[in-house]
C-alpha cells in the first residue's frame, strides 16, 4: 500500500512539472510581443533599416530569399504579419507588386520615393502593353531602382532614419549615429561613381529593360532598354531593333541584371556590344552587405571599362 | 369606487366604436409631438455623435451638407470627385492622416466604400466573422448587409451595374466576402467595404485579363511593334479576383491621379488641425476642408427651424381635438340625460355621476397614453434606420 500512495505521489510530482511553463520561453514570447516590427519590400531598405537600428527592432523582408521581390505576393498569413506590423517601407514607384494587390494600413506605410520626387526618372515607354479601343497608347512609368545612386540610397536612409526616430523615439540615438556611420560608407560609394563620370562620361549602354537609369544619370551615361523579357532570350524582332539602334547610336556596351546566356553574350559580341552584369540588389546579395557588393561591382565596372577602352585605343592604332 | 369602475368599464364596453375613436384622436393628437421629439432627438445624437467622431472631411467645393453626409453616411449624392493627389498633399504636410473615402457603387442596393484599413481602426470597427480585408476583391460587410443578403465568409457579392444598358460601362466585379463587421450601430452595418484599389478596379481604373499570346491571340491585338504590344477592348477582362489571377490585375495611369469621393482628415493635434483649416481657406484651392460638428450645428438649426413649425401645427391639433373631446362629452352628456335623472332617483349623488363621467374621460386618456408609449418604444428601438431611411 505504501509503495501505492508513493507511485501516486511521483506522478502527480511529475504531471506538476510538466504543466509548469518554461519561465525563459515566457520571456521570449513577452519579449517577441513588445519588439517593433519593420517590414521592407527590397533587400536595399532592408540594408538600411538593420544598418541604421540594433537587434531591438525585427527587420521582415518578406521575400524569400529565391522570389522576385518584385513579383512576389505573398500567403494569407505573411499578409497578417504585415497589416499588423509598426512599419512598412515601400520603395515606391510601383516597385513590390504585393504593395499593389494587398490592403495595407496607409497609416503604417512609409514610401521611400516621396523624399526623392525632385529626382525621379521617368521614361515614355516604360509599358511594354497596352490596350483600349481607342488606338495605341502607352503610359510612362518611373523607374524603381533609385540605390543604384548612392545619393539618392542616402536620402532614402534619411528617410527610414527620420520615420523610426519617431516612431521609436528611444532608439534616436542609435538611429542618429548609425546614420551617419552609413552616409559616410555611401559617400564612398559616390566618389567612386564620380570618379567613373569623370574618366568615363557620356558612355552609351543597353540593358534589357528600365533598371539602370540613376546609376547611368550619376556617372552621365545614358541607358536604352530594349524591353526584352527577363529570362527569355531575343527573337527576331528583338534583333531587328536592336539592329537599328546600332546603326544610329553604336552603343558598344550592355548591362545585365542577372549573368546572361554564353551564346548570347557571343552573339551580341559579334554585333559590336560587350556585356557586363551589374546586380541591381534587389536580394540579398550570396555574399557581402550592399555596400561591399556595390564596391565590388563598380571597381569591376571600371576595370572592364578600362580593358574595353585599351581595347578601343588598341583598334584605333 | 368599485361600482363607478365597473359602470364606467360596461358603458365604454357597450360603447365600443365611439371609446375606440375617442382613444385613437387622443392617441394620434400625442404621438406627433412625441414621435417628432424621439426622431428628432435620434436625428441630433446621432449626426452629433458621428460628427463629433469625424474631425475634418475634405472634399471638392461644393454642397457641404453633401460633403458631410456623403462621407459620414455613404449616401449616393452628386459629389465631384477630387484626386489621390490631395490625400498625398495632406501626408506630406506631416499635419494629419487622411483615410480617402470612394462611394461611387453599390452591391445588392448597399453602398460600396472603397478605403484604406486605417478606416476600421479609426471608426473602432471591428470584425466579428472571418477576416479583415486582405487582397483586391476582398469585401468586409456590415453587420446589417449580412443579415439582409444572408451573407458570410467565404460568399462572394456582385456589384451593381450603374446602368444595365450601357454595354460599355463598369462590368460588375464579384467580391470575396472575407469578413463580417460586429454590429456597430451606425452606418458601417449598412455598407460594403473594399479596399481603395478595388473600388478602382469596379471603375474600371484597374482589370486584370489573360497573358496574350502575340501568336495565337492575334484577334486580340490593336498593333505590334518591336516595342509594344497594343491590345484592343476585345481582351476578356476578368470580373473577380482569385488567387490564379491576381497576379494579372495592374491599374493603368498614376496613383495620384485615381478618383476618390472624399477624404476624412485626422489631424495629429489642434495645432495641425488649424493649420490645415488654414491651407484649405484660400480662395485659390480646390477643395474644402470643413468641420462636420459645425456643419451638422447648422444642419441641425436648420431642422429646429422646421421642428418649430411641427410643434405650432401639434398645438393647434392638440387644441382642436381637445375641443373635439370637449364637445364629444357634452353630447354624450346630453345624451344620457335620463340615464343620469335614473340614477339619482336610485339614490345616486350627482357627485357620484360626475365621478363617473371624470372616470370615463381617465380611462380614454390612459388608454391614449398607453398606446403612445408602446409605439414611442418600437420607434426609439428602430429610430435611428426609420431616420437614415427618411433622411439619407
Amino acid at each position: 500500500m505504501q509503495r501505492i500512495y508513493l507511485f501516486v505521489a511521483l506522478f502527480f510530482l511529475m504531471m506538476s512539472c510538466a504543466c509548469q511553463q518554461d519561465p525563459q520561453r515566457e520571456n521570449n514570447n513577452a519579449r517577441n510581443k513588445q519588439t517593433p516590427v519593420v517590414v521592407v519590400v527590397n533587400y536595399p531598405l532592408e540594408f538600411i533599416v538593420e544598418f541604421l537600428v540594433g537587434p531591438e527592432i525585427r527587420v521582415i523582408n518578406p521575400v524569400s530569399p529565391d522570389a522576385d521581390p518584385e513579383t512576389w505576393l505573398p500567403n494569407d498569413a505573411m499578409i497578417q504579419t504585415i497589416q499588423e506590423s509598426d512599419l512598412i517601407i515601400t520603395n515606391g514607384a510601383d516597385f513590390a507588386d504585393w504593395v499593389k494587390k494587398l490592403s495595407l494600413p496607409r497609416s503604417k506605410v512609409l514610401r521611400t520615393s516621396l523624399y526623392l520626387k525632385d529626382s525621379l526618372i521617368t521614361v515614355p515607354d516604360f509599358e511594354v502593353h497596352s490596350h483600349g479601343a481607342k488606338g495605341a497608347h502607352s503610359h510612362a512609368g518611373t523607374v524603381a531602382f533609385f540605390w543604384l545612386d548612392p545619393a539618392l540610397m542616402i536620402k532614402q536612409a534619411e528617410a527610414v532614419a527620420q520615420k523610426l526616430m519617431v516612431l521609436f523615439p528611444q532608439e534616436k540615438k542609435t538611429v542618429t549615429v548609425n546614420l551617419k556611420k552609413l552616409k559616410g560608407s555611401l559617400e564612398v560609394l559616390k566618389q567612386k561613381l564620380d570618379q567613373l563620370k569623370t574618366e568615363y562620361a557620356g558612355l552609351q549602354w543597353f540593358s534589357q529593360r528600365p533598371v539602370y537609369q540613376y546609376l547611368a544619370r550619376r556617372a552621365d551615361w545614358s541607358v536604352h532598354h530594349l524591353h526584352w523579357k527577363r529570362h527569355l532570350n531575343p527573337d527576331d524582332n528583338d534583333w531587328k531593333k536592336l539592329k537599328k539602334v546600332q546603326e544610329e547610336h553604336q552603343i558598344p556596351f550592355m548591362l545585365w541584371e542577372q549573368k546572361p546566356d554564353e551564346k548570347l553574350v557571343k552573339e551580341l559580341q559579334q554585333r559590336g556590344v560587350a556585356s557586363i552584369v551589374f546586380d541591381p540588389l534587389t536580394v540579398k546579395p550570396v555574399q557581402g552587405d550592399y555596400i561591399s557588393e556595390m564596391k565590388r561591382q563598380l571597381n569591376q565596372l571600371e576595370q572592364f571599362l578600362k580593358q574595353h577602352s585599351i581595347a578601343r585605343d588598341t583598334s584605333k592604332k | 369606487m368599485n361600482g363607478i369602475f365597473r359602470l364606467t368599464v360596461r358603458y365604454l364596453l357597450y360603447n365600443k366604436f365611439k371609446t375606440i375613436t375617442l382613444i385613437l384622436c387622443v392617441t394620434l393628437s400625442l404621438l406627433l409631438p412625441v414621435v417628432l421629439q424621439f426622431g428628432v432627438t435620434q436625428f441630433e445624437q446621432e449626426l452629433q455623435f458621428r460628427a463629433r467622431s469625424t474631425p475634418l472631411i475634405a472634399g471638392a467645393k461644393g454642397s457641404r451638407f453633401d460633403l458631410v453626409l456623403e462621407s459620414m453616411y455613404f449616401s449616393q449624392g452628386e459629389l465631384e470627385s477630387i484626386s489621390m493627389k490631395e490625400v498625398e498633399f495632406i501626408e506630406e504636410t506631416g499635419y494629419a492622416l487622411p483615410i480617402p473615402l470612394a462611394v461611387h457603387f453599390t452591391a445588392q442596393g448597399s453602398p460600396i466604400v472603397g478605403t484604406t484599413l486605417d478606416y476600421f481602426e479609426f471608426r473602432d470597427l471591428s470584425v466579428a466573422v472571418g477576416t479583415s480585408l486582405k487582397r483586391l476583391g476582398d469585401c468586409v460587410i456590415g453587420a446589417n448587409v449580412a443579415e439582409k443578403l444572408q451573407l458570410k465568409p467565404g460568399d462572394r457579392v456582385i456589384s451593381d451595374p450603374l446602368n444595365v444598358f450601357d454595354l460599355s460601362g463598369n462590368y460588375p466585379l464579384k467580391m470575396l466576402v472575407v469578413g463580417v463587421l460586429e454590429e456597430s450601430n451606425s452606418p458601417d452595418d449598412d455598407a460594403v467595404f473594399v479596399d481603395l484599389k478595388t473600388e478602382w478596379i469596379i471603375a474600371g481604373i484597374g482589370h486584370g485579363h489573360q497573358k496574350i499570346n502575340v501568336e495565337t491571340d492575334k484577334d486580340l491585338l490593336l498593333k505590334r511593334d518591336p516595342q509594344r504590344t497594343v491590345a484592343n477592348a476585345a481582351v476578356p477582362q476578368f470580373n473577380e479576383v482569385t488567387e490564379e489571377n491576381l497576379a494579372s490585375f495592374h491599374f493603368h495611369g498614376q496613383a495620384e491621379t485615381f478618383p476618390i469621393s472624399s477624404i476624412i482628415v485626422v489631424p495629429f493635434d489642434e495645432k495641425s488641425e488649424v493649420l490645415l483649416l488654414g491651407i484649405y481657406d484660400v480662395e485659390q484651392s480646390t477643395l474644402q476642408l470643413v468641420r462636420p460638428v459645425v456643419t451638422v450645428n447648422e444642419l441641425l438649426a436648420m431642422v429646429f427651424r422646421v421642428k418649430k413649425l411641427f410643434d405650432v401645427n401639434t398645438l393647434l391639433v392638440a387644441i382642436s381635438t381637445a375641443l373635439l373631446l370637449a364637445l364629444v362629452f357634452l353630447l354624450s352628456l346630453r345624451l344620457r340625460k335620463r340615464e343620469r335623472q335614473t340614477m339619482f332617483q336610485l339614490g345616486c349623488s350627482r357627485a357620484t355621476i360626475w365621478k363617473l363621467q371624470f372616470t370615463e374621460v381617465l380611462f380614454i386618456l390612459g388608454a391614449s397614453l398607453v398606446l403612445v408609449l408602446m409605439v414611442a418604444i418600437v420607434f426609439q428601438m428602430y429610430a435611428s434606420q426609420v431616420m437614415r431611411f427618411l433622411f439619407f
